[in-house]
């Protein structure tokens, strides 16, 4: 089970927005996938540590420079750009027209 | 009525002194034109991994012994979560529960403050607000810094200031960071709360960000302790909040008034492995550090400077590196040495100059101070020479030669001289002789005058002195 | 046509153009809709000019063999969707490093195959552009998340694909399409340019009509990558060349209970596959991995808790489509409503894994499950060279039998995803057919015993 103000923050964090109909849905899928966890919930894990991936020591680079991307081509990709900069809309909403 | 003591902690990041950013091959040039230093890696594009750069890890460790931490055998990075323009992953990379430097202390003033660690993490890209839009420059994202965490053992804004200062000497000293604040380099967040004097609970506390010269961070915190002091005086409450410092009116603004906790959700990243350093490579950086600015300035006062002359002279490696060279090649005894450097030659270059090249070396500083010392130049043709080398580049005894500035120390020539000038003011010697002792000061002048500069002052005013009573 | 006889043509005499003409009439109008991108001009362009540097007498390894790539992959000059409508029009600046791998051992890349959205599904349903159906049976599934690649060496169109496995997704899709498929040690093939799922999880890996087109691709993309912090620095043990090695004197684990979880048919034929390993020379035995029905649990909190994670940076701001709302924070949730209902499930899921006060009976726990099944799996490889089991408990099921219960669906992975978590390689071959379903033998090695797999997989193809 989640409830709903569960859902809310989790939808807050993730910058995800789903209401009505498909929100319940996803309560309901979530609550089952979760319930369903049984196992993990009772498993003797005893003192074990966590793995969190399986890979050896990291590998490193040297402190070279290497080819980046153009600028135009970086922001070509992008949405919105000036002729040098990234846009995005302003951080705070416009004051009074929501 | 309460006495508030002030509770502050900083947490310092400073940019790592690498050629390429911490995950990307990315330049870390300052100035460079918006957007001309980024790639997949560091714009956060599907598919791009992150590799982190070698150099940047060796730093962080040279950091680490420098400031006396317990360097990690296996660190982590974690991603820190949250949406944010000038976070291109959505996510930073940092530290959390495994940092490559843990502890560690910072010691100035005779005072050391601990710290809880120094980890590594990439820095966020510069966004600048602009009407509707927030527009944003990738150049300075995935630049390598080093976040140095204090313990909130600091209790006066001089107190931050001086951490800071001596901080800043060490990275610097250390060669991991090149300390300037105007780039960004170097920078400060503090925290700062009050408590009623003899509590041992901390008041709620206040983040107070990116102040960037160790004056408005004084300025911030006084300012800041009087806001809440009144707050606390008045029965409200300080409220946990970030505020950022407003030059121009002198005060600490609310940035984004009350937050909810934040849940940044910190998990290990699972595009880097643990960060594995072997014993062998860890003994060889540790024992590259250079000697800090704390046992520097012991030496030096071992050696008879002042703390404070200590102090002035260790707040650039370069300067410290400059006077510890001067005194090598000089016969000078080296307090003289200190007055010299701070009055002659940093006051000529003037102290905010103290990342410039000095422009005279330092064995011809010695030269110029082995003639003071041995009694060939007197101080006042000293700085006169000085200013002469420093503006044609030449040496102190051939400057002395040609500007006949070499001072006359023949005790009979200067007899004659000082008689010439007693008989030539018979008003003044009854002067002195009716009690009127300054009048000293008049002959030495004249004699100075009359030998054009040349006299030994000292020698002179000797000879004055046994003339005078004998007469 | 595989490898060998694509070869054979060429040293024939026949062109790449001509071989590639006649693998794009085979596809003809994608009657399983397996590709997103299929671009034949650009591939006749590029056929052409692998005859010129066959002309300029330059040997290539994979000799313009036309290879179909998962469209999770990057690859300069196509789009690269991930299935999604987040990045319908997005085209990578670069090539992942496997397929760069693919250019210069002289393989003809040959569109981009359709994929669960993000990689996240067991059926190839969660692709916003529309399900690929199963090439034995069109009513049924190719199996996902690499469905697309799956399907178009199962119905023969060209040798190989490459896909990428995350908890299955390579092998459960080639054991519904009766086709060859290898999930590498965790390390082993490059992820660089593959676009994130779960970072712990996530391996390319070579799909191949025979097994000896499956490592004739692994061998050209295997091995150490410098722009990759989790490759494995390691040197890679020529697949081809363990294809003849045989079986003889392997000891061969059989996860007895596996078989107990799957349909009666479908653990009968598994059962005659590791007969056929026996016949072979190999010693059947059974086996059991203590812990293993933890990977499940463990695997949809691990590998949601990354995916939230590696898709915040799909935010409209950088590449990608934008939708605009009336500040930052309504276009980062517009932009986000990009994601389909699977991916938007698993971003809430990995969300709530990883928040406080529920990361430690979450994420945290999960990981110490992953522990224990690490440390089961090295157990059990102490006494066997092999794991034997079947990939997936059931054949194909029917196009949109499990779509309303994501439970049923992710139950599709229960025997792919423990050995994912382990990061072991694992291979899937086609062990046979239930009602003219193929159904597919897994074998699991330890770490990077892939030529071990190679010399397996190529008993069952004899």
């Amino acid at each position: 089970m989640i409830d709903d103000a569960t859902l809310e923050r989790m939808l807050g964090l993730a910058a995800l927005e789903v209401e009505g109909e498909a929100r319940a849905a996803l309560r309901r899928d979530l609550g089952r996938v979760l319930d369903s966890m049984t196992k993990l919930r009772e498993a003797e894990l005893g003192d074990l540590p966590p793995t969190y991936g399986v890979a050896e020591a990291a590998r490193l680079r040297p402190d070279e420079p290497t080819e980046g991307l153009e600028r135009e081509v970086a922001l070509g990709a992008a949405p919105e750009a000036t002729d040098e900069l990234f846009v995005v809309p302003a951080v705070l909403s416009r004051g009074g027209d929501q | 009525m309460t006495t508030w003591e002030t509770v502050i902690g900083l947490e310092v990041h400073a940019q790592l002194a690498t050629r390429t950013k911490l995950f990307c091959g990315c330049e870390t040039t300052y100035g460079a034109a918006p957007n001309t230093q980024v790639c997949p890696v560091c714009l956060g594009y599907p598919g791009a991994l992150p590799v982190p750069n070698a150099r940047a890890i060796e730093l962080a460790v040279r950091a680490g012994f420098a400031l006396g931490s317990t360097v990690s055998r296996a660190s982590r990075f974690a991603r820190k979560s949250y949406f944010y323009p000038d976070l291109p992953k959505g996510y930073q990379i940092s530290q959390m529960e495994l940092p490559i430097n843990e502890g560690g202390a910072v010691t100035f003033e005779g005072r050391t403050v601990a710290l809880e660690r120094a980890h590594l993490e990439e820095d966020a890209a510069k966004s600048t607000h602009v009407g509707s839009q927030t527009r944003v420059d990738f150049n300075r994202g995935g630049v390598p810094l080093l976040e140095i965490v204090s313990r909130p053992d600091l209790r006066s804004p001089a107190e931050a200031e001086a951490y800071l200062r001596a901080l800043r000497s060490l990275l610097m000293t250390a060669g991991v960071n090149d300390g300037n604040l105007e780039e960004g380099s170097f920078r400060c967040d503090a925290n700062i709360s009050l408590r009623p004097l003899g509590s041992d609970v901390f008041g709620e506390r206040v983040e107070i960000k990116n102040v960037n010269s160790f004056r408005f961070v004084r300025l911030a915190l006084e300012s800041e302790i009087a806001r809440q002091r009144a707050v606390l005086q008045s029965g409200g409450r300080v409220e946990r909040e970030t505020r950022s410092w407003d030059e121009a009116a002198g005060v600490t603004r609310s940035m984004r008034g009350k937050e909810e906790a934040a849940d940044y959700r910190y998990f290990p990243d699972p595009d880097l492995p643990a960060l594995v350093l072997d014993e062998a490579t860890l003994e060889r950086w540790r024992a590259e550090v250079p000697e800090l600015p704390a046992a520097r300035e012991a030496r030096w006062v071992e050696a008879g400077l002042t703390e404070y002359d200590a102090g002035v002279l260790g707040q650039h490696p370069a300067v410290a590196r400059y006077f510890d060279a001067v005194c090598a090649a000089t016969a000078m005894e080296p307090k003289k040495v200190a007055n010299f450097v701070q009055g002659e030659v940093l006051g000529r270059i003037g102290t905010q100059g103290l990342e410039a090249d000095v422009p005279v070396a330092p064995a011809a500083l010695a030269g110029l101070l082995d003639l003071l010392a041995g009694d060939t130049i007197h101080g006042q043709a000293a700085k006169k020479v000085l200013g002469l080398m420093i503006d044609e580049g030449l040496d102190a005894a051939t400057l002395v030669k040609r500007e006949g500035l070499a001072q006359e120390n023949d005790a009979e020539a200067l007899e004659a001289q000082v008689r010439a000038v007693l008989d030539a003011n018979p008003a003044q010697v009854t002067q002195f002789r009716e009690g009127k002792t300054a009048v000293i000061g008049y002959f030495v002048g004249q004699v100075m005058k009359a030998s054009r500069g040349k006299a030994n002052p000292k020698t002179v005013k000797e000879t004055l002195e046994r003339l005078l009573a004998g007469e | 046509m595989t490898l060998v006889d694509h070869r054979a043509a060429v040293t024939a005499g026949a062109t790449v153009r001509s071989l590639a003409e006649a693998a794009l009439e085979r596809v003809g109008d994608d009657a399983l809709h397996a590709f997103l991108e299929l671009d034949r001009a650009r591939i006749l362009a590029d056929a052409d000019a692998l005859d010129r540097r066959r002309a300029a007498g330059e040997t290539l390894p994979l000799a313009g063999v036309p290879v179909a790539i998962k469209d999770n992959l990057c690859q300069r000059g196509t789009k690269t969707t991930c299935g999604s409508r987040m990045l319908a029009e997005w085209e990578a600046p670069y090539d992942a490093t496997v397929v760069a791998r693919l250019r210069d051992a002289g393989a003809l890349l040959f569109g981009k195959t359709n994929m669960d959205e993000f990689a996240m599904g067991s059926s190839t349903e969660n692709s916003a552009f529309g399900p690929t159906r199963n090439p034995k049976d069109p009513e049924r599934v190719p199996g996902g998340s690499s469905g697309g690649s799956a399907a178009v060496v199962g119905a023969g169109w060209v040798p190989m694909a490459l896909g990428s496995d995350t908890g299955g997704s390579v092998r459960q899709p080639a054991a519904y399409c009766g086709v060859h498929a290898l999930k590498p040690t965790y390390g082993r093939i490059s992820r660089f340019g593959l676009v994130a799922f779960a970072s712990s999880l996530d391996q390319v890996g070579p799909f191949g009509a025979t097994a000896a087109d499956c490592a004739a691709l692994y061998d050209a993309i295997a091995g150490p990558d410098p722009r990759e912090a989790t490759s494995a620095d390691r040197p890679v043990e020529s697949g081809t060349a363990a294809l003849e090695a045989g079986v003889a004197g392997l000891r061969v684990g059989v996860l007895r209970s596996t078989f107990r979880q799957s349909d009666g048919a479908v653990a009968q034929v598994v059962e005659d596959a590791a007969r056929k390993l026996e016949a072979a020379g190999a010693t059947l035995v059974d086996a059991t991995v203590d812990h293993l029905d933890l990977g499940l649990d463990a695997y949809y909190l691990v590998a949601p808790a990354e995916a939230a994670s590696n898709l915040a940076r799909f935010d409209g701001a950088r590449y990608g489509t934008r939708v605009s709302g009336r500040d930052l924070a309504d276009t980062y949730r517009q932009t986000r409503a990009l994601f389909g209902p699977e991916v938007v499930r698993r971003i809430v899921l990995g969300t709530y894994a990883l928040s406080e006060g529920y990361a430690d009976e979450a994420y945290v726990r999960a990981s110490r499950a992953r522990t224990a099944l690490c440390r089961s799996y090295a157990r059990t490889f102490e006494g066997v060279d092999l794991l034997l089991s079947p990939t997936a408990p059931t054949v194909a099921f029917p196009l949109g039998a499990r779509t309303e219960d994501p439970v049923a669906m992710y139950a599709a992975d229960v025997f792919t995803v423990p050995v994912s978590l382990a990061g072991l390689p694992a291979s899937s071959s086609p062990a046979g057919e239930v009602g003219g379903l193929p159904v597919g033998v897994q074998l699991v090695a330890p770490p990077f015993a892939e030529a071990r797999l190679f010399s397996a997989m190529q008993v069952f193809d004899r």
